[in-house]
């Protein structure tokens, strides 16, 4: 067996009998930094083809607010939450994605920036349906025991992972991939990039609604400004980015590294901590490659700027 | 009655509409010369109207009186800006642009939230407050300031564009780069003046930021995306079409901020359904190249 095999099952190991070992607030750490992986591999999952979320929030926001409302309206428990919160988005994700990755470049980008601000402004101007500024309030999601609220989330990133895996065993990966690298060559070999791109945004848009709709019931109110924080879509871009994009463990060790660091960052700096996510993704855009994977398997090299760039020409010609 | 509202609503839309254009010029100038989409272009706002802000708390000056120095300021900012943020990114895909870009946006928020708390703030400007009576339509003298400079330093602008020898470099390295390199056009100097000039026309709607509104660190991003839905609308690098798009912007609204209830609170979301309306029907804009 070799170091790589060992050191998964070992990673493997502790994160199954992890709340089992620790206190409850080191264990509410970990389940913050776990819905963070969720999104984390959501955005990665997008970012195979090229294309970049800027407002993952939004994804996450309606997640979270198809589980709640779906539980004050019908009495949906909220057990079922992350299921109902990942399949409300998926629609969603499907039309917008239809309209706005047909073209290429910046426009996805500032399509998705712009759904997230509308969905905030949206979910607190229904006030008669969304209870506004309020928020919304549910139950806790099997009763609010810490450590069932652990194995839930750890389910849903198992099922991120497993994704991932598939995607990448049957070929669809390359597809990504292919997109990504050269459109005009990946279309010419018979690869339709709307069609891969809308279905890379939706099983990212899948995930981020199950984060969502898990933190409703997790954390038993949903507020619209907590929902369609920037702050998740700037994390769910920078934790992939800085950990490595591409990779299956990349964004799950970008979430982790980056989650930690802003626990401890938060005491020291109340105002401003988010200082450490724009230097962080500037220094990985600007000197890490492929992020700390790619640190860690030392493929240092020309910067992750030339390396992708090579083939893919400037990708964004938008006229 | 309804007629004199409906007037009084389409001069608060053109106000609003000269003020957005002067926000989206230096966005627009960024993308047309170099092809780079700037996420961080309402920061660099951000970032300017808190400049204006120290200038009155601290040292008294009015915010119209500040713009010269606040545009120079900014200009140099703008410098700095190429040489961080667009340079290393010119030529890559616009994923690695658009991450840069956003990099440098979440710093400078993080920046003005450690100089400046999240507190909202405000600008005591006497005269701003003041209102002009026009027949049946009433004007906020800080509105019609800020539209009045706005549009001055966007037709000047253009004039600069269209007549001098540096604006006809900077269009002749939009349209072909390498030619431009070859008629002896030094296309990197001519990259640094247009980051530098795109900042400076940033420093100034700062300054008409605080004329009229509370600041805090987070307007940037509503700046950006009001900037991108009149850039899409018009046409990226179109310059007319900006023109026509961001007073279609401000008439959008006023309008639904006049009828309906509570309309003003739903501005984001003009900008996001006339950017998908856009790109759905008309993906190269009014006026696209």
């Amino acid at each position: 067996m070799d170091r790589n095999r060992v050191l998964l099952y070992a990673v493997c190991l502790v994160a199954a009998i992890f709340p089992l070992l620790s206190g409850e607030y080191t264990t509410r750490v970990a389940i913050g930094a776990l819905k963070y992986v969720v999104l984390a591999i959501s955005f990665d999952i997008l970012a195979r083809t090229g294309n970049m979320s800027v407002g993952h929030a939004a994804l996450f926001g309606i997640g979270a607010y198809a589980a709640a409302l779906s539980n004050v309206y019908f009495g949906v428990p909220m057990e079922l939450g992350p299921l109902v919160g990942g399949l409300a988005v998926l629609p969603l994700a499907v039309a917008l994605g239809f309209l706005t990755l047909r073209m290429r470049g910046a426009y996805f980008s500032i399509a998705t920036l712009a759904f997230a601000e509308a969905m905030r402004v949206l979910f607190l101007y229904a006030r008669g349906v969304t209870f506004g500024a309020m928020g919304v309030g549910v139950p806790p999601i099997f009763g609010g025991n810490v450590v069932v609220d652990y194995y839930v989330i750890l389910g849903i990133v198992t099922l991120s992972i497993l994704l991932v895996v598939l995607l990448e065993r049957t070929g669809v990966n390359y597809a990504f991939s292919a997109i990504r690298e050269n459109e005009d060559a990946a279309s010419v070999l018979g690869v339709n990039p709307t069609k891969y791109k809308v279905l890379a945004f939706a099983l990212s848009a899948l995930l981020a609604g199950a984060a969502g709709g898990f933190d409703a019931g997790y954390t038993t109110y949903v507020y619209p400004y907590e929902a369609f924080s920037v702050a998740i879509s700037v994390a769910a871009m920078i934790m992939p980015i800085f950990g490595g994009l591409y990779t299956i463990e990349g964004p799950i060790l970008g979430a982790v590294v980056i989650y930690i660091a802003e626990e401890v960052l938060r005491g020291w700096l109340p105002f401003g901590y988010t200082l450490v996510y724009g230097l962080a993704l500037i220094v990985s855009i600007l000197y890490l490659p492929r992020g700390i994977v790619g640190l860690l398997r030392g493929m240092k090299g020309r910067g992750w700027i030339e390396s992708l760039g090579m083939g893919a020409g400037r990708g964004k010609k938008l006229g | 009655m309804q007629s004199e509202l409906v007037l009084q609503v389409v001069v608060n839309g053109i106000l609003l509409g000269g003020f957005y254009a002067l926000v989206t010029l230096g966005l627009n100038l960024i993308f047309g010369v170099m092809d780079v989409t700037n996420f961080a272009h309402g920061d660099l706002i951000m970032l300017a109207a808190y400049f204006s802000y120290w200038a009155a708390e601290l040292l008294g000056i009015d915010p119209v009186t500040f713009i010269p120095v606040n545009a120079v300021l900014m200009f140099l900012v703008g410098l700095a800006f190429y040489r961080a943020a667009l340079k290393p990114v010119l030529r890559a895909p616009a994923y690695n642009q658009i991450a840069l870009t956003f990099g440098f946006s979440i710093f400078l928020q993080s920046l003005a939230l450690i100089l400046w708390t999240s507190d909202m703030r405000q600008i005591e400007v006497p005269y701003a407050s003041r209102v002009l009576q026009v027949g049946p339509v009433s004007v906020g003298l800080g509105k019609l300031i800020a539209f009045v400079i706005a549009f001055g330093f966007t037709l000047g602008f253009l004039v600069f564009l269209s007549r001098t020898k540096l604006g006809g470099a900077m269009r002749s390295v939009s349209q072909d780069p390498m030619a431009a390199s070859l008629m002896g056009i030094d296309v990197d100097r001519i990259y640094l003046l247009t980051s530098g000039i795109a900042s400076l026309l940033a420093g100034v709607a700062g300054s008409l930021v605080t004329l009229n509104l509370y600041i805090n660190p987070f307007i940037g991003g509503e700046l950006t995306l009001k900037a991108f839905g009149v850039v899409i609308l018009g046409g990226m690098g179109s310059y007319l079409g900006m023109i026509v798009a961001s007073m279609v912007l401000g008439l959008a609204e006023a309008f639904v901020g006049a009828f309906i209830p509570q309309g003003g609170s739903l501005a984001p979301g003009i900008a996001f359904a006339v950017i998908v309306a856009v790109l759905a029907l008309r993906p190269k804009g009014l006026f696209g190249r």
